[in-house]
């Protein structure tokens, strides 16, 4: 069989970062999450949540919520069991805090790495917070500090090598 | 041609020299300099060969329209095929090499070719080299055609770089007509981007003399370009627009001094293209020597890079734009002869064997000369308006074809308007773009008459200069009827080469027309698309490359698994442990660890889709084959999904963890596709608000622990839940623990042994699998990889969709007929199960296949053969093969036609010309009554 070990670099330990000209791309540490379908106004109420923001949405706090369609959500800073999860008076609940790292991207530059890794026009960037961030279904905001990016764990590895590949940034200890 | 440098003039910085090598010999520049300009002023007249024929050439234009002259460029480590010298900057140290010559375009070993030019016409290859076949001489053929070679020792080049823009207005093109409609744009409030090819903006007001708003031109230009600055008007130079695509897509590539091309993909709201025009050839007899070339791109050498073209010249034109050229060309010191056929005085030859040395004219007049610069006129740079399916007019005052009215989106001005004069083209912008406040120009107006290569004509006239393509080739092509542009086009390769017919391709339809009593514009034009020039595939890949081309996702354990050694491989779109240990027979060692002891395996990829609602017991019965809706909370079930085909489409445990959530477990591999098959059927026939489907697969990493000694591994990992079959029989689910380091434990099998399904938060699992594989490793066992399974659910009979089923299998063919007869549900794909195809008796079905003959394992691919008639004919295939791990024999699974009633029987197989008996059998080998599932 043939050895693909060496072609794939290997995933960066939990808690990478990459440094550059005014960027800094940092993944944080395991970040609640629940994926929410249904009636979504009546979960945020429930919940004290601020409604759900799009792409490139404000949000101020580490509870807060992404638009992903019409009827569903993510919710962030928020948990349910997974034994607990799932029908609540009309609204689907999923855990997701394992399912998605989150990566912040801070600096100066944060806007040009957007312009690398989407099409989406950020003057217009449209109410669902999902896009295709280089080239892989994610989901974004903004937060005081710069961008969060909310991306299957699985493809970190992916999206940090990608980033590190545009020269914005490199891996720093 | 006696090319030099003026002692003054233009805009290089003799300050500041410059060296590189052409072909092994050394060529001095300055910094302003083009690879072109250099070459040029160093006196080097043979610069490249042409494709077929291998003419000497020389520089024939200034900018994208080269046809002649490519190089191979080593800078450094790095290795550029087919630069484009009469765009890049001339720069320190290049090696460069001609790139259709060997050793050098001044002695090329294959030059002797003209000779038998000939014998070697157009689509000579189609009709010469068909005996015995093509093939045996494609190599060779194929060896001495292409423009340039790859250098695989050298370093690999940099990651291009790619970035997305948004703006109002992208004009393409900054000559004077493309400034000034980008900075009336950018007064009215627009947001634009303005681009250009060239090292600099300005285009013709960088050589040709005008008066813009009462000022010289250039000063124009310079406080054109304080204004743009002023106004943020976003310029890109170096930098070409080659495609426009949907929805208003605009690509660009900028070549950069700093680093990698860069790929813009722009989405204006508007693109202005003011793209110019390109200057065609004459038509007279070796018109492609070294020393004939493009007037316009002539006095751009000498007004920007102050190189005189030769001492001695013939300006050749049929248009006025050549005044300015043979004024330019005497006040510099060259002694000036113009043919004008507006005048009635044409050339009928250009006379030298390596170089132009004189022309002879049609009155018989013999010209010495060492540089003949012509204009044929100019052709519209109307291919961005073409490719966004933008329709054309032929212009018969200014013969060109040019735009016949805006496409949505997109505005042509200036010359690529046919606009040729710029005082004309200036004065159109108010109603093109809607400008209050243009420019104004003084200019000449241009002036034009027809000259095209004409049938009959003496001496080889060339119509593409880069693919040998001559008058006779097209008169050739319309005896042979190929007399459609597209047809005339594949037959010649006229317009076919890099430059992709920019000169010639006019000249071309001319010609045609002419042969067969057409006008041009009834001959027409080929499509015109993307690219417009050349763009290196780094540009177009950007970060993607190599590894990052198509990503694998990462499992949480993989530092775990490198550590103890995996091999590891691309498995359904994630990187899976093939085995551990760079020998393959670790994979049946690992096997037989896991039946004799316990193997513990990372199975974090199976598909986990959550469906949720009061409607999804009724969903999942649709969607399932099998039903669904009588699980208890905590039980799971094996089935199939269909395609509406009927056709098996993914297979797998169903969970039901409560009474309104199911877990769909479906193949890892397959895991979007099945969701977007629930989105889908769930969208058409399901309400939205009593049914959510999300899939969950990334939040859980799944270990699997198979074998004997399973649940003693649970137990010494500290997993202290009742395991007993009673409180926790086979095909039931449960939570262990709580928060967020709960574990769901799940008792399902795909190795026939006993196996707990141990799943837990992702980010959690490290932890998780340090215990597992060291209490494994207590019992005897330790961990497998995903090709030891193979072996594992093999010996069962287990299948892999995809693998053991091909487009053609349905449920029935893998014994499964039940649901088909007894559901009382509506299913998906259930009336295709009741097709007369579905329902033959002869289909393929699947079975085990024992090795008859005494050779080891069967091979995979193998196709069962009927020897009764008089061919042999298939009757199915292998579709896995393994030896055995639990069994003192290999077994193998295949679909064979009526094989479910065949078991026992010998068949014959036919594999790679080698034939192998086997004996059918069921497909299940290892522990038929499933007691293992217990042991």
């Amino acid at each position: 069989m043939r050895d693909r070990a060496a072609f794939w670099p290997p995933a960066p330990a939990p808690g990478a970062a990459l440094r550059g000209d005014g960027l800094i791309v940092r993944v944080l540490p395991a970040v609640p999450q629940l994926m929410v379908s249904g009636d979504l106004d009546a979960f945020c109420a429930a919940q004290t949540l601020s409604a759900p923001v799009g792409l490139l949405g404000q949000v101020d706090d580490t509870r807060y919520a992404l638009r992903l369609a019409r009827n569903r959500m993510l919710a962030v800073g928020l948990t349910a069991d997974h034994a607990a999860a799932g029908w609540r008076d009309g609204i689907a609940i999923t855990p997701m805090t394992g399912a998605l790292a989150v990566l912040h991207i801070g600096g100066a530059n944060a806007m040009e790495l957007f312009v690398r890794a989407t099409a989406i026009d950020p003057r217009a960037p449209g109410p669902s917070a999902a896009l295709l961030f280089a080239g892989q279904i994610a989901a974004l905001c903004r937060d005081p500090q710069g961008l969060r990016l909310h991306i299957d764990r699985g493809l970190t590895a992916f999206v940090l090598d990608w980033i590190a590949a545009t020269g914005l940034a490199a891996y720093s200890e | 041609m006696t090319a030099r440098r003026l002692p003054e003039g233009g805009e290089v910085d003799r300050s500041r020299p410059l060296s590189f090598t052409f072909d092994g010999r050394p060529v001095q520049g300055f910094h302003g300099d083009t690879l072109a300009s250099a070459l040029l002023a160093s006196g080097e007249r043979v610069l490249g060969r042409s494709f077929k024929y291998r003419r000497p050439r020389g520089i024939w234009g200034a900018g994208t329209e080269e046809p002649n002259v490519y190089a191979d460029a080593t800078d450094g480590p790095r290795f550029h095929p087919n630069l484009r010298v009469t765009l890049e900057p001339a720069r320190d140290g290049l090696d460069l090499r001609s790139a259709n010559s060997s050793p050098s375009a001044r002695a090329d070993r294959l030059g002797f070719l003209d000779l038998f030019a000939r014998f070697l016409p157009s689509a000579f290859y189609y009709k010469t080299f068909f005996w015995p076949n093509w093939h045996v001489y494609e190599p060779a053929i194929r060896r001495m055609a292409g423009l340039g070679r790859i250098k695989p020792s050298s370093a690999p080049l940099p990651d291009g770089d790619q970035r997305n823009h948004h703006c109002d207005t992208v004009v393409v093109g900054a000559g004077p007509v493309g400034i000034a409609a980008a900075l009336g744009l950018s007064r009215s409030g627009e947001s634009v981007v303005l681009v250009d090819d060239g090292s600099r903006i300005g285009g013709s007001l960088l050589f040709r003399s005008a008066r813009i708003d009462g000022m010289p031109g250039a000063n124009w230009l310079a406080a054109a370009e304080a204004d743009l600055r002023q106004l943020g008007v976003t310029v890109l130079t170096r930098t070409t627009a080659f495609g426009i695509y949907d929805h208003g897509l605009i690509a660009l590539n900028q070549r950069r001094d700093d680093g990698p091309d860069r790929l813009w993909r722009v989405r204006p709201r508007r693109i202005v293209l003011a793209a110019g025009a390109v200057e065609r050839p004459l038509p007279f007899a070796a018109n492609d020597l070294p020393g004939v070339m493009s007037a316009e791109a002539a006095l751009g050498y000498l007004r920007r890079q102050a190189v005189l073209p030769g001492l001695r010249i013939v300006v050749a034109t049929n248009n006025s734009s050549t005044d300015e050229v043979a004024a330019a060309m005497t006040a510099a010191g060259a002694e000036v002869t113009v043919v004008d056929a507006r005048q009635g005085r044409r050339v009928a030859r250009a006379l030298g064997r390596r170089m132009v040395t004189g022309v002879v004219l049609e009155d018989g007049t013999r010209i010495p000369c060492d540089c003949v610069l012509v204009s044929g006129g100019f052709t519209a740079t109307v291919h961005l308006h073409a490719q966004a399916k933008g329709r054309l007019r032929w212009d018969d005052a200014r013969l060109s074809f040019v735009p016949e009215a805006p496409v949505a989106g997109l505005v042509t001005v200036g010359a690529a308007a046919g606009h040729f004069a710029l005082a004309e083209a200036l004065a159109a912008l108010p109603e093109t773009l809607g400008l209050p406040d243009v420019p104004v120009a003084d200019s000449a107006p241009y002036d034009i008459t027809p000259l095209w290569p004409r049938p009959g004509q003496p001496g080889r006239v060339w119509i593409d200069l880069q693919h040998d393509v001559t008058a006779k080739d097209v008169e050739l092509a319309a005896r042979e009827n190929m007399v459609s542009v597209e047809h005339l086009k594949r037959y010649t390769t006229l317009g076919m080469a890099t430059d992709q017919g920019k000169t010639s391709n006019l000249a071309g339809m001319a010609l045609m027309g002419a042969l067969t009593g057409r006008s041009i514009p009834e001959v027409g034009t080929t499509t015109y698309r993307p690219p417009f020039a050349p763009v290196p595939y780094t540009s177009l890949a950007g970060p993607r490359g190599g590894s990052r081309m198509n990503p694998v996702r990462r499992l949480a354990c993989e530092a775990r698994h490198r550590e103890i050694g995996a091999s590891l491989g691309d498995y359904g779109g994630w990187l899976r442990p093939a085995h551990y240990g760079s020998d393959d027979s670790a994979i049946l060692a690992e096997a037989k660890l896991a039946r004799a002891a316990v193997g513990l395996f990372d199975a974090s990829p199976l598909g986990k889709i959550e469906v949720i609602g009061p409607d999804a017991a009724a969903f999942l019965d649709f969607i399932h084959y099998n039903t669904v809706s009588t699980l208890k909370p905590g039980q799971c079930r094996y089935g199939f999904i269909l395609a509406e085909s009927g056709v098996v489409y993914d297979d797998g445990v169903l969970v039901r963890l409560d009474d309104h959530r199911f877990v769909v477990s479906c193949s890892s591999a397959h895991v979007a596709g099945v969701h977007g098959l629930l989105e889908e059927w769930r969208q058409d026939r399901f309400p939205a608000a009593r049914i959510a489907i999300h899939d969950a697969t990334a939040e859980t990493a799944t270990l699997t622990v198979s074998g004997p000694k399973a649940r003693a591994t649970l137990a010494a990992a500290g997993i202290d839940a009742d395991l007993s079959d009673t409180a926790f029989p086979h095909m039931t689910t449960r939570w262990h623990g709580s928060g967020e380091a709960a574990l769901r434990l799940t008792r399902v099998s795909f190795t026939g042994d006993r196996s707990y399904e141990v799943s837990v938060r992702q980010d959690l699992a490290p932890p998780l699998w340090d215990r597992l594989a060291a209490a494994a490793r207590a019992e005897g066992g330790g961990p497998i990889g995903i090709e030891a399974l193979m072996i594992l659910r093999a010996e069962k009979g287990f299948i892999v969709i995809g693998k053991d089923t091909d487009g053609m299998t349905r449920p029935m063919d893998l014994g499964v007929s039940g649901p088909m007869k007894a559901k009382k549900v509506d299913f998906l794909g259930r009336r295709s199960l009741f097709t007369d195809e579905a329902q033959r008796a002869d289909r393929n079905q699947l079975v085990g296949l024992l090795p008859a003959d005494g050779f080891g394992p069967l091979p995979v691919g193998a196709h069962g053969i009927d020897l009764s008639g008089t061919t042999p004919r298939s009757i199915g295939y292998i579709t896995s093969s393994h030896p055995g791990a639990a069994l003192d024999h290999p077994v193998a699974l295949g679909l064979i036609e009526r094989g479910a009633e065949r078991h026992g029987q010998e068949i014959t197989l036919h594999h790679l010309g080698q034939r192998r008996r086997a004996t059918l059998c069921p497909p299940c080998f290892l522990d038929p009554k499933g007691e293992r599932l217990h042991a």
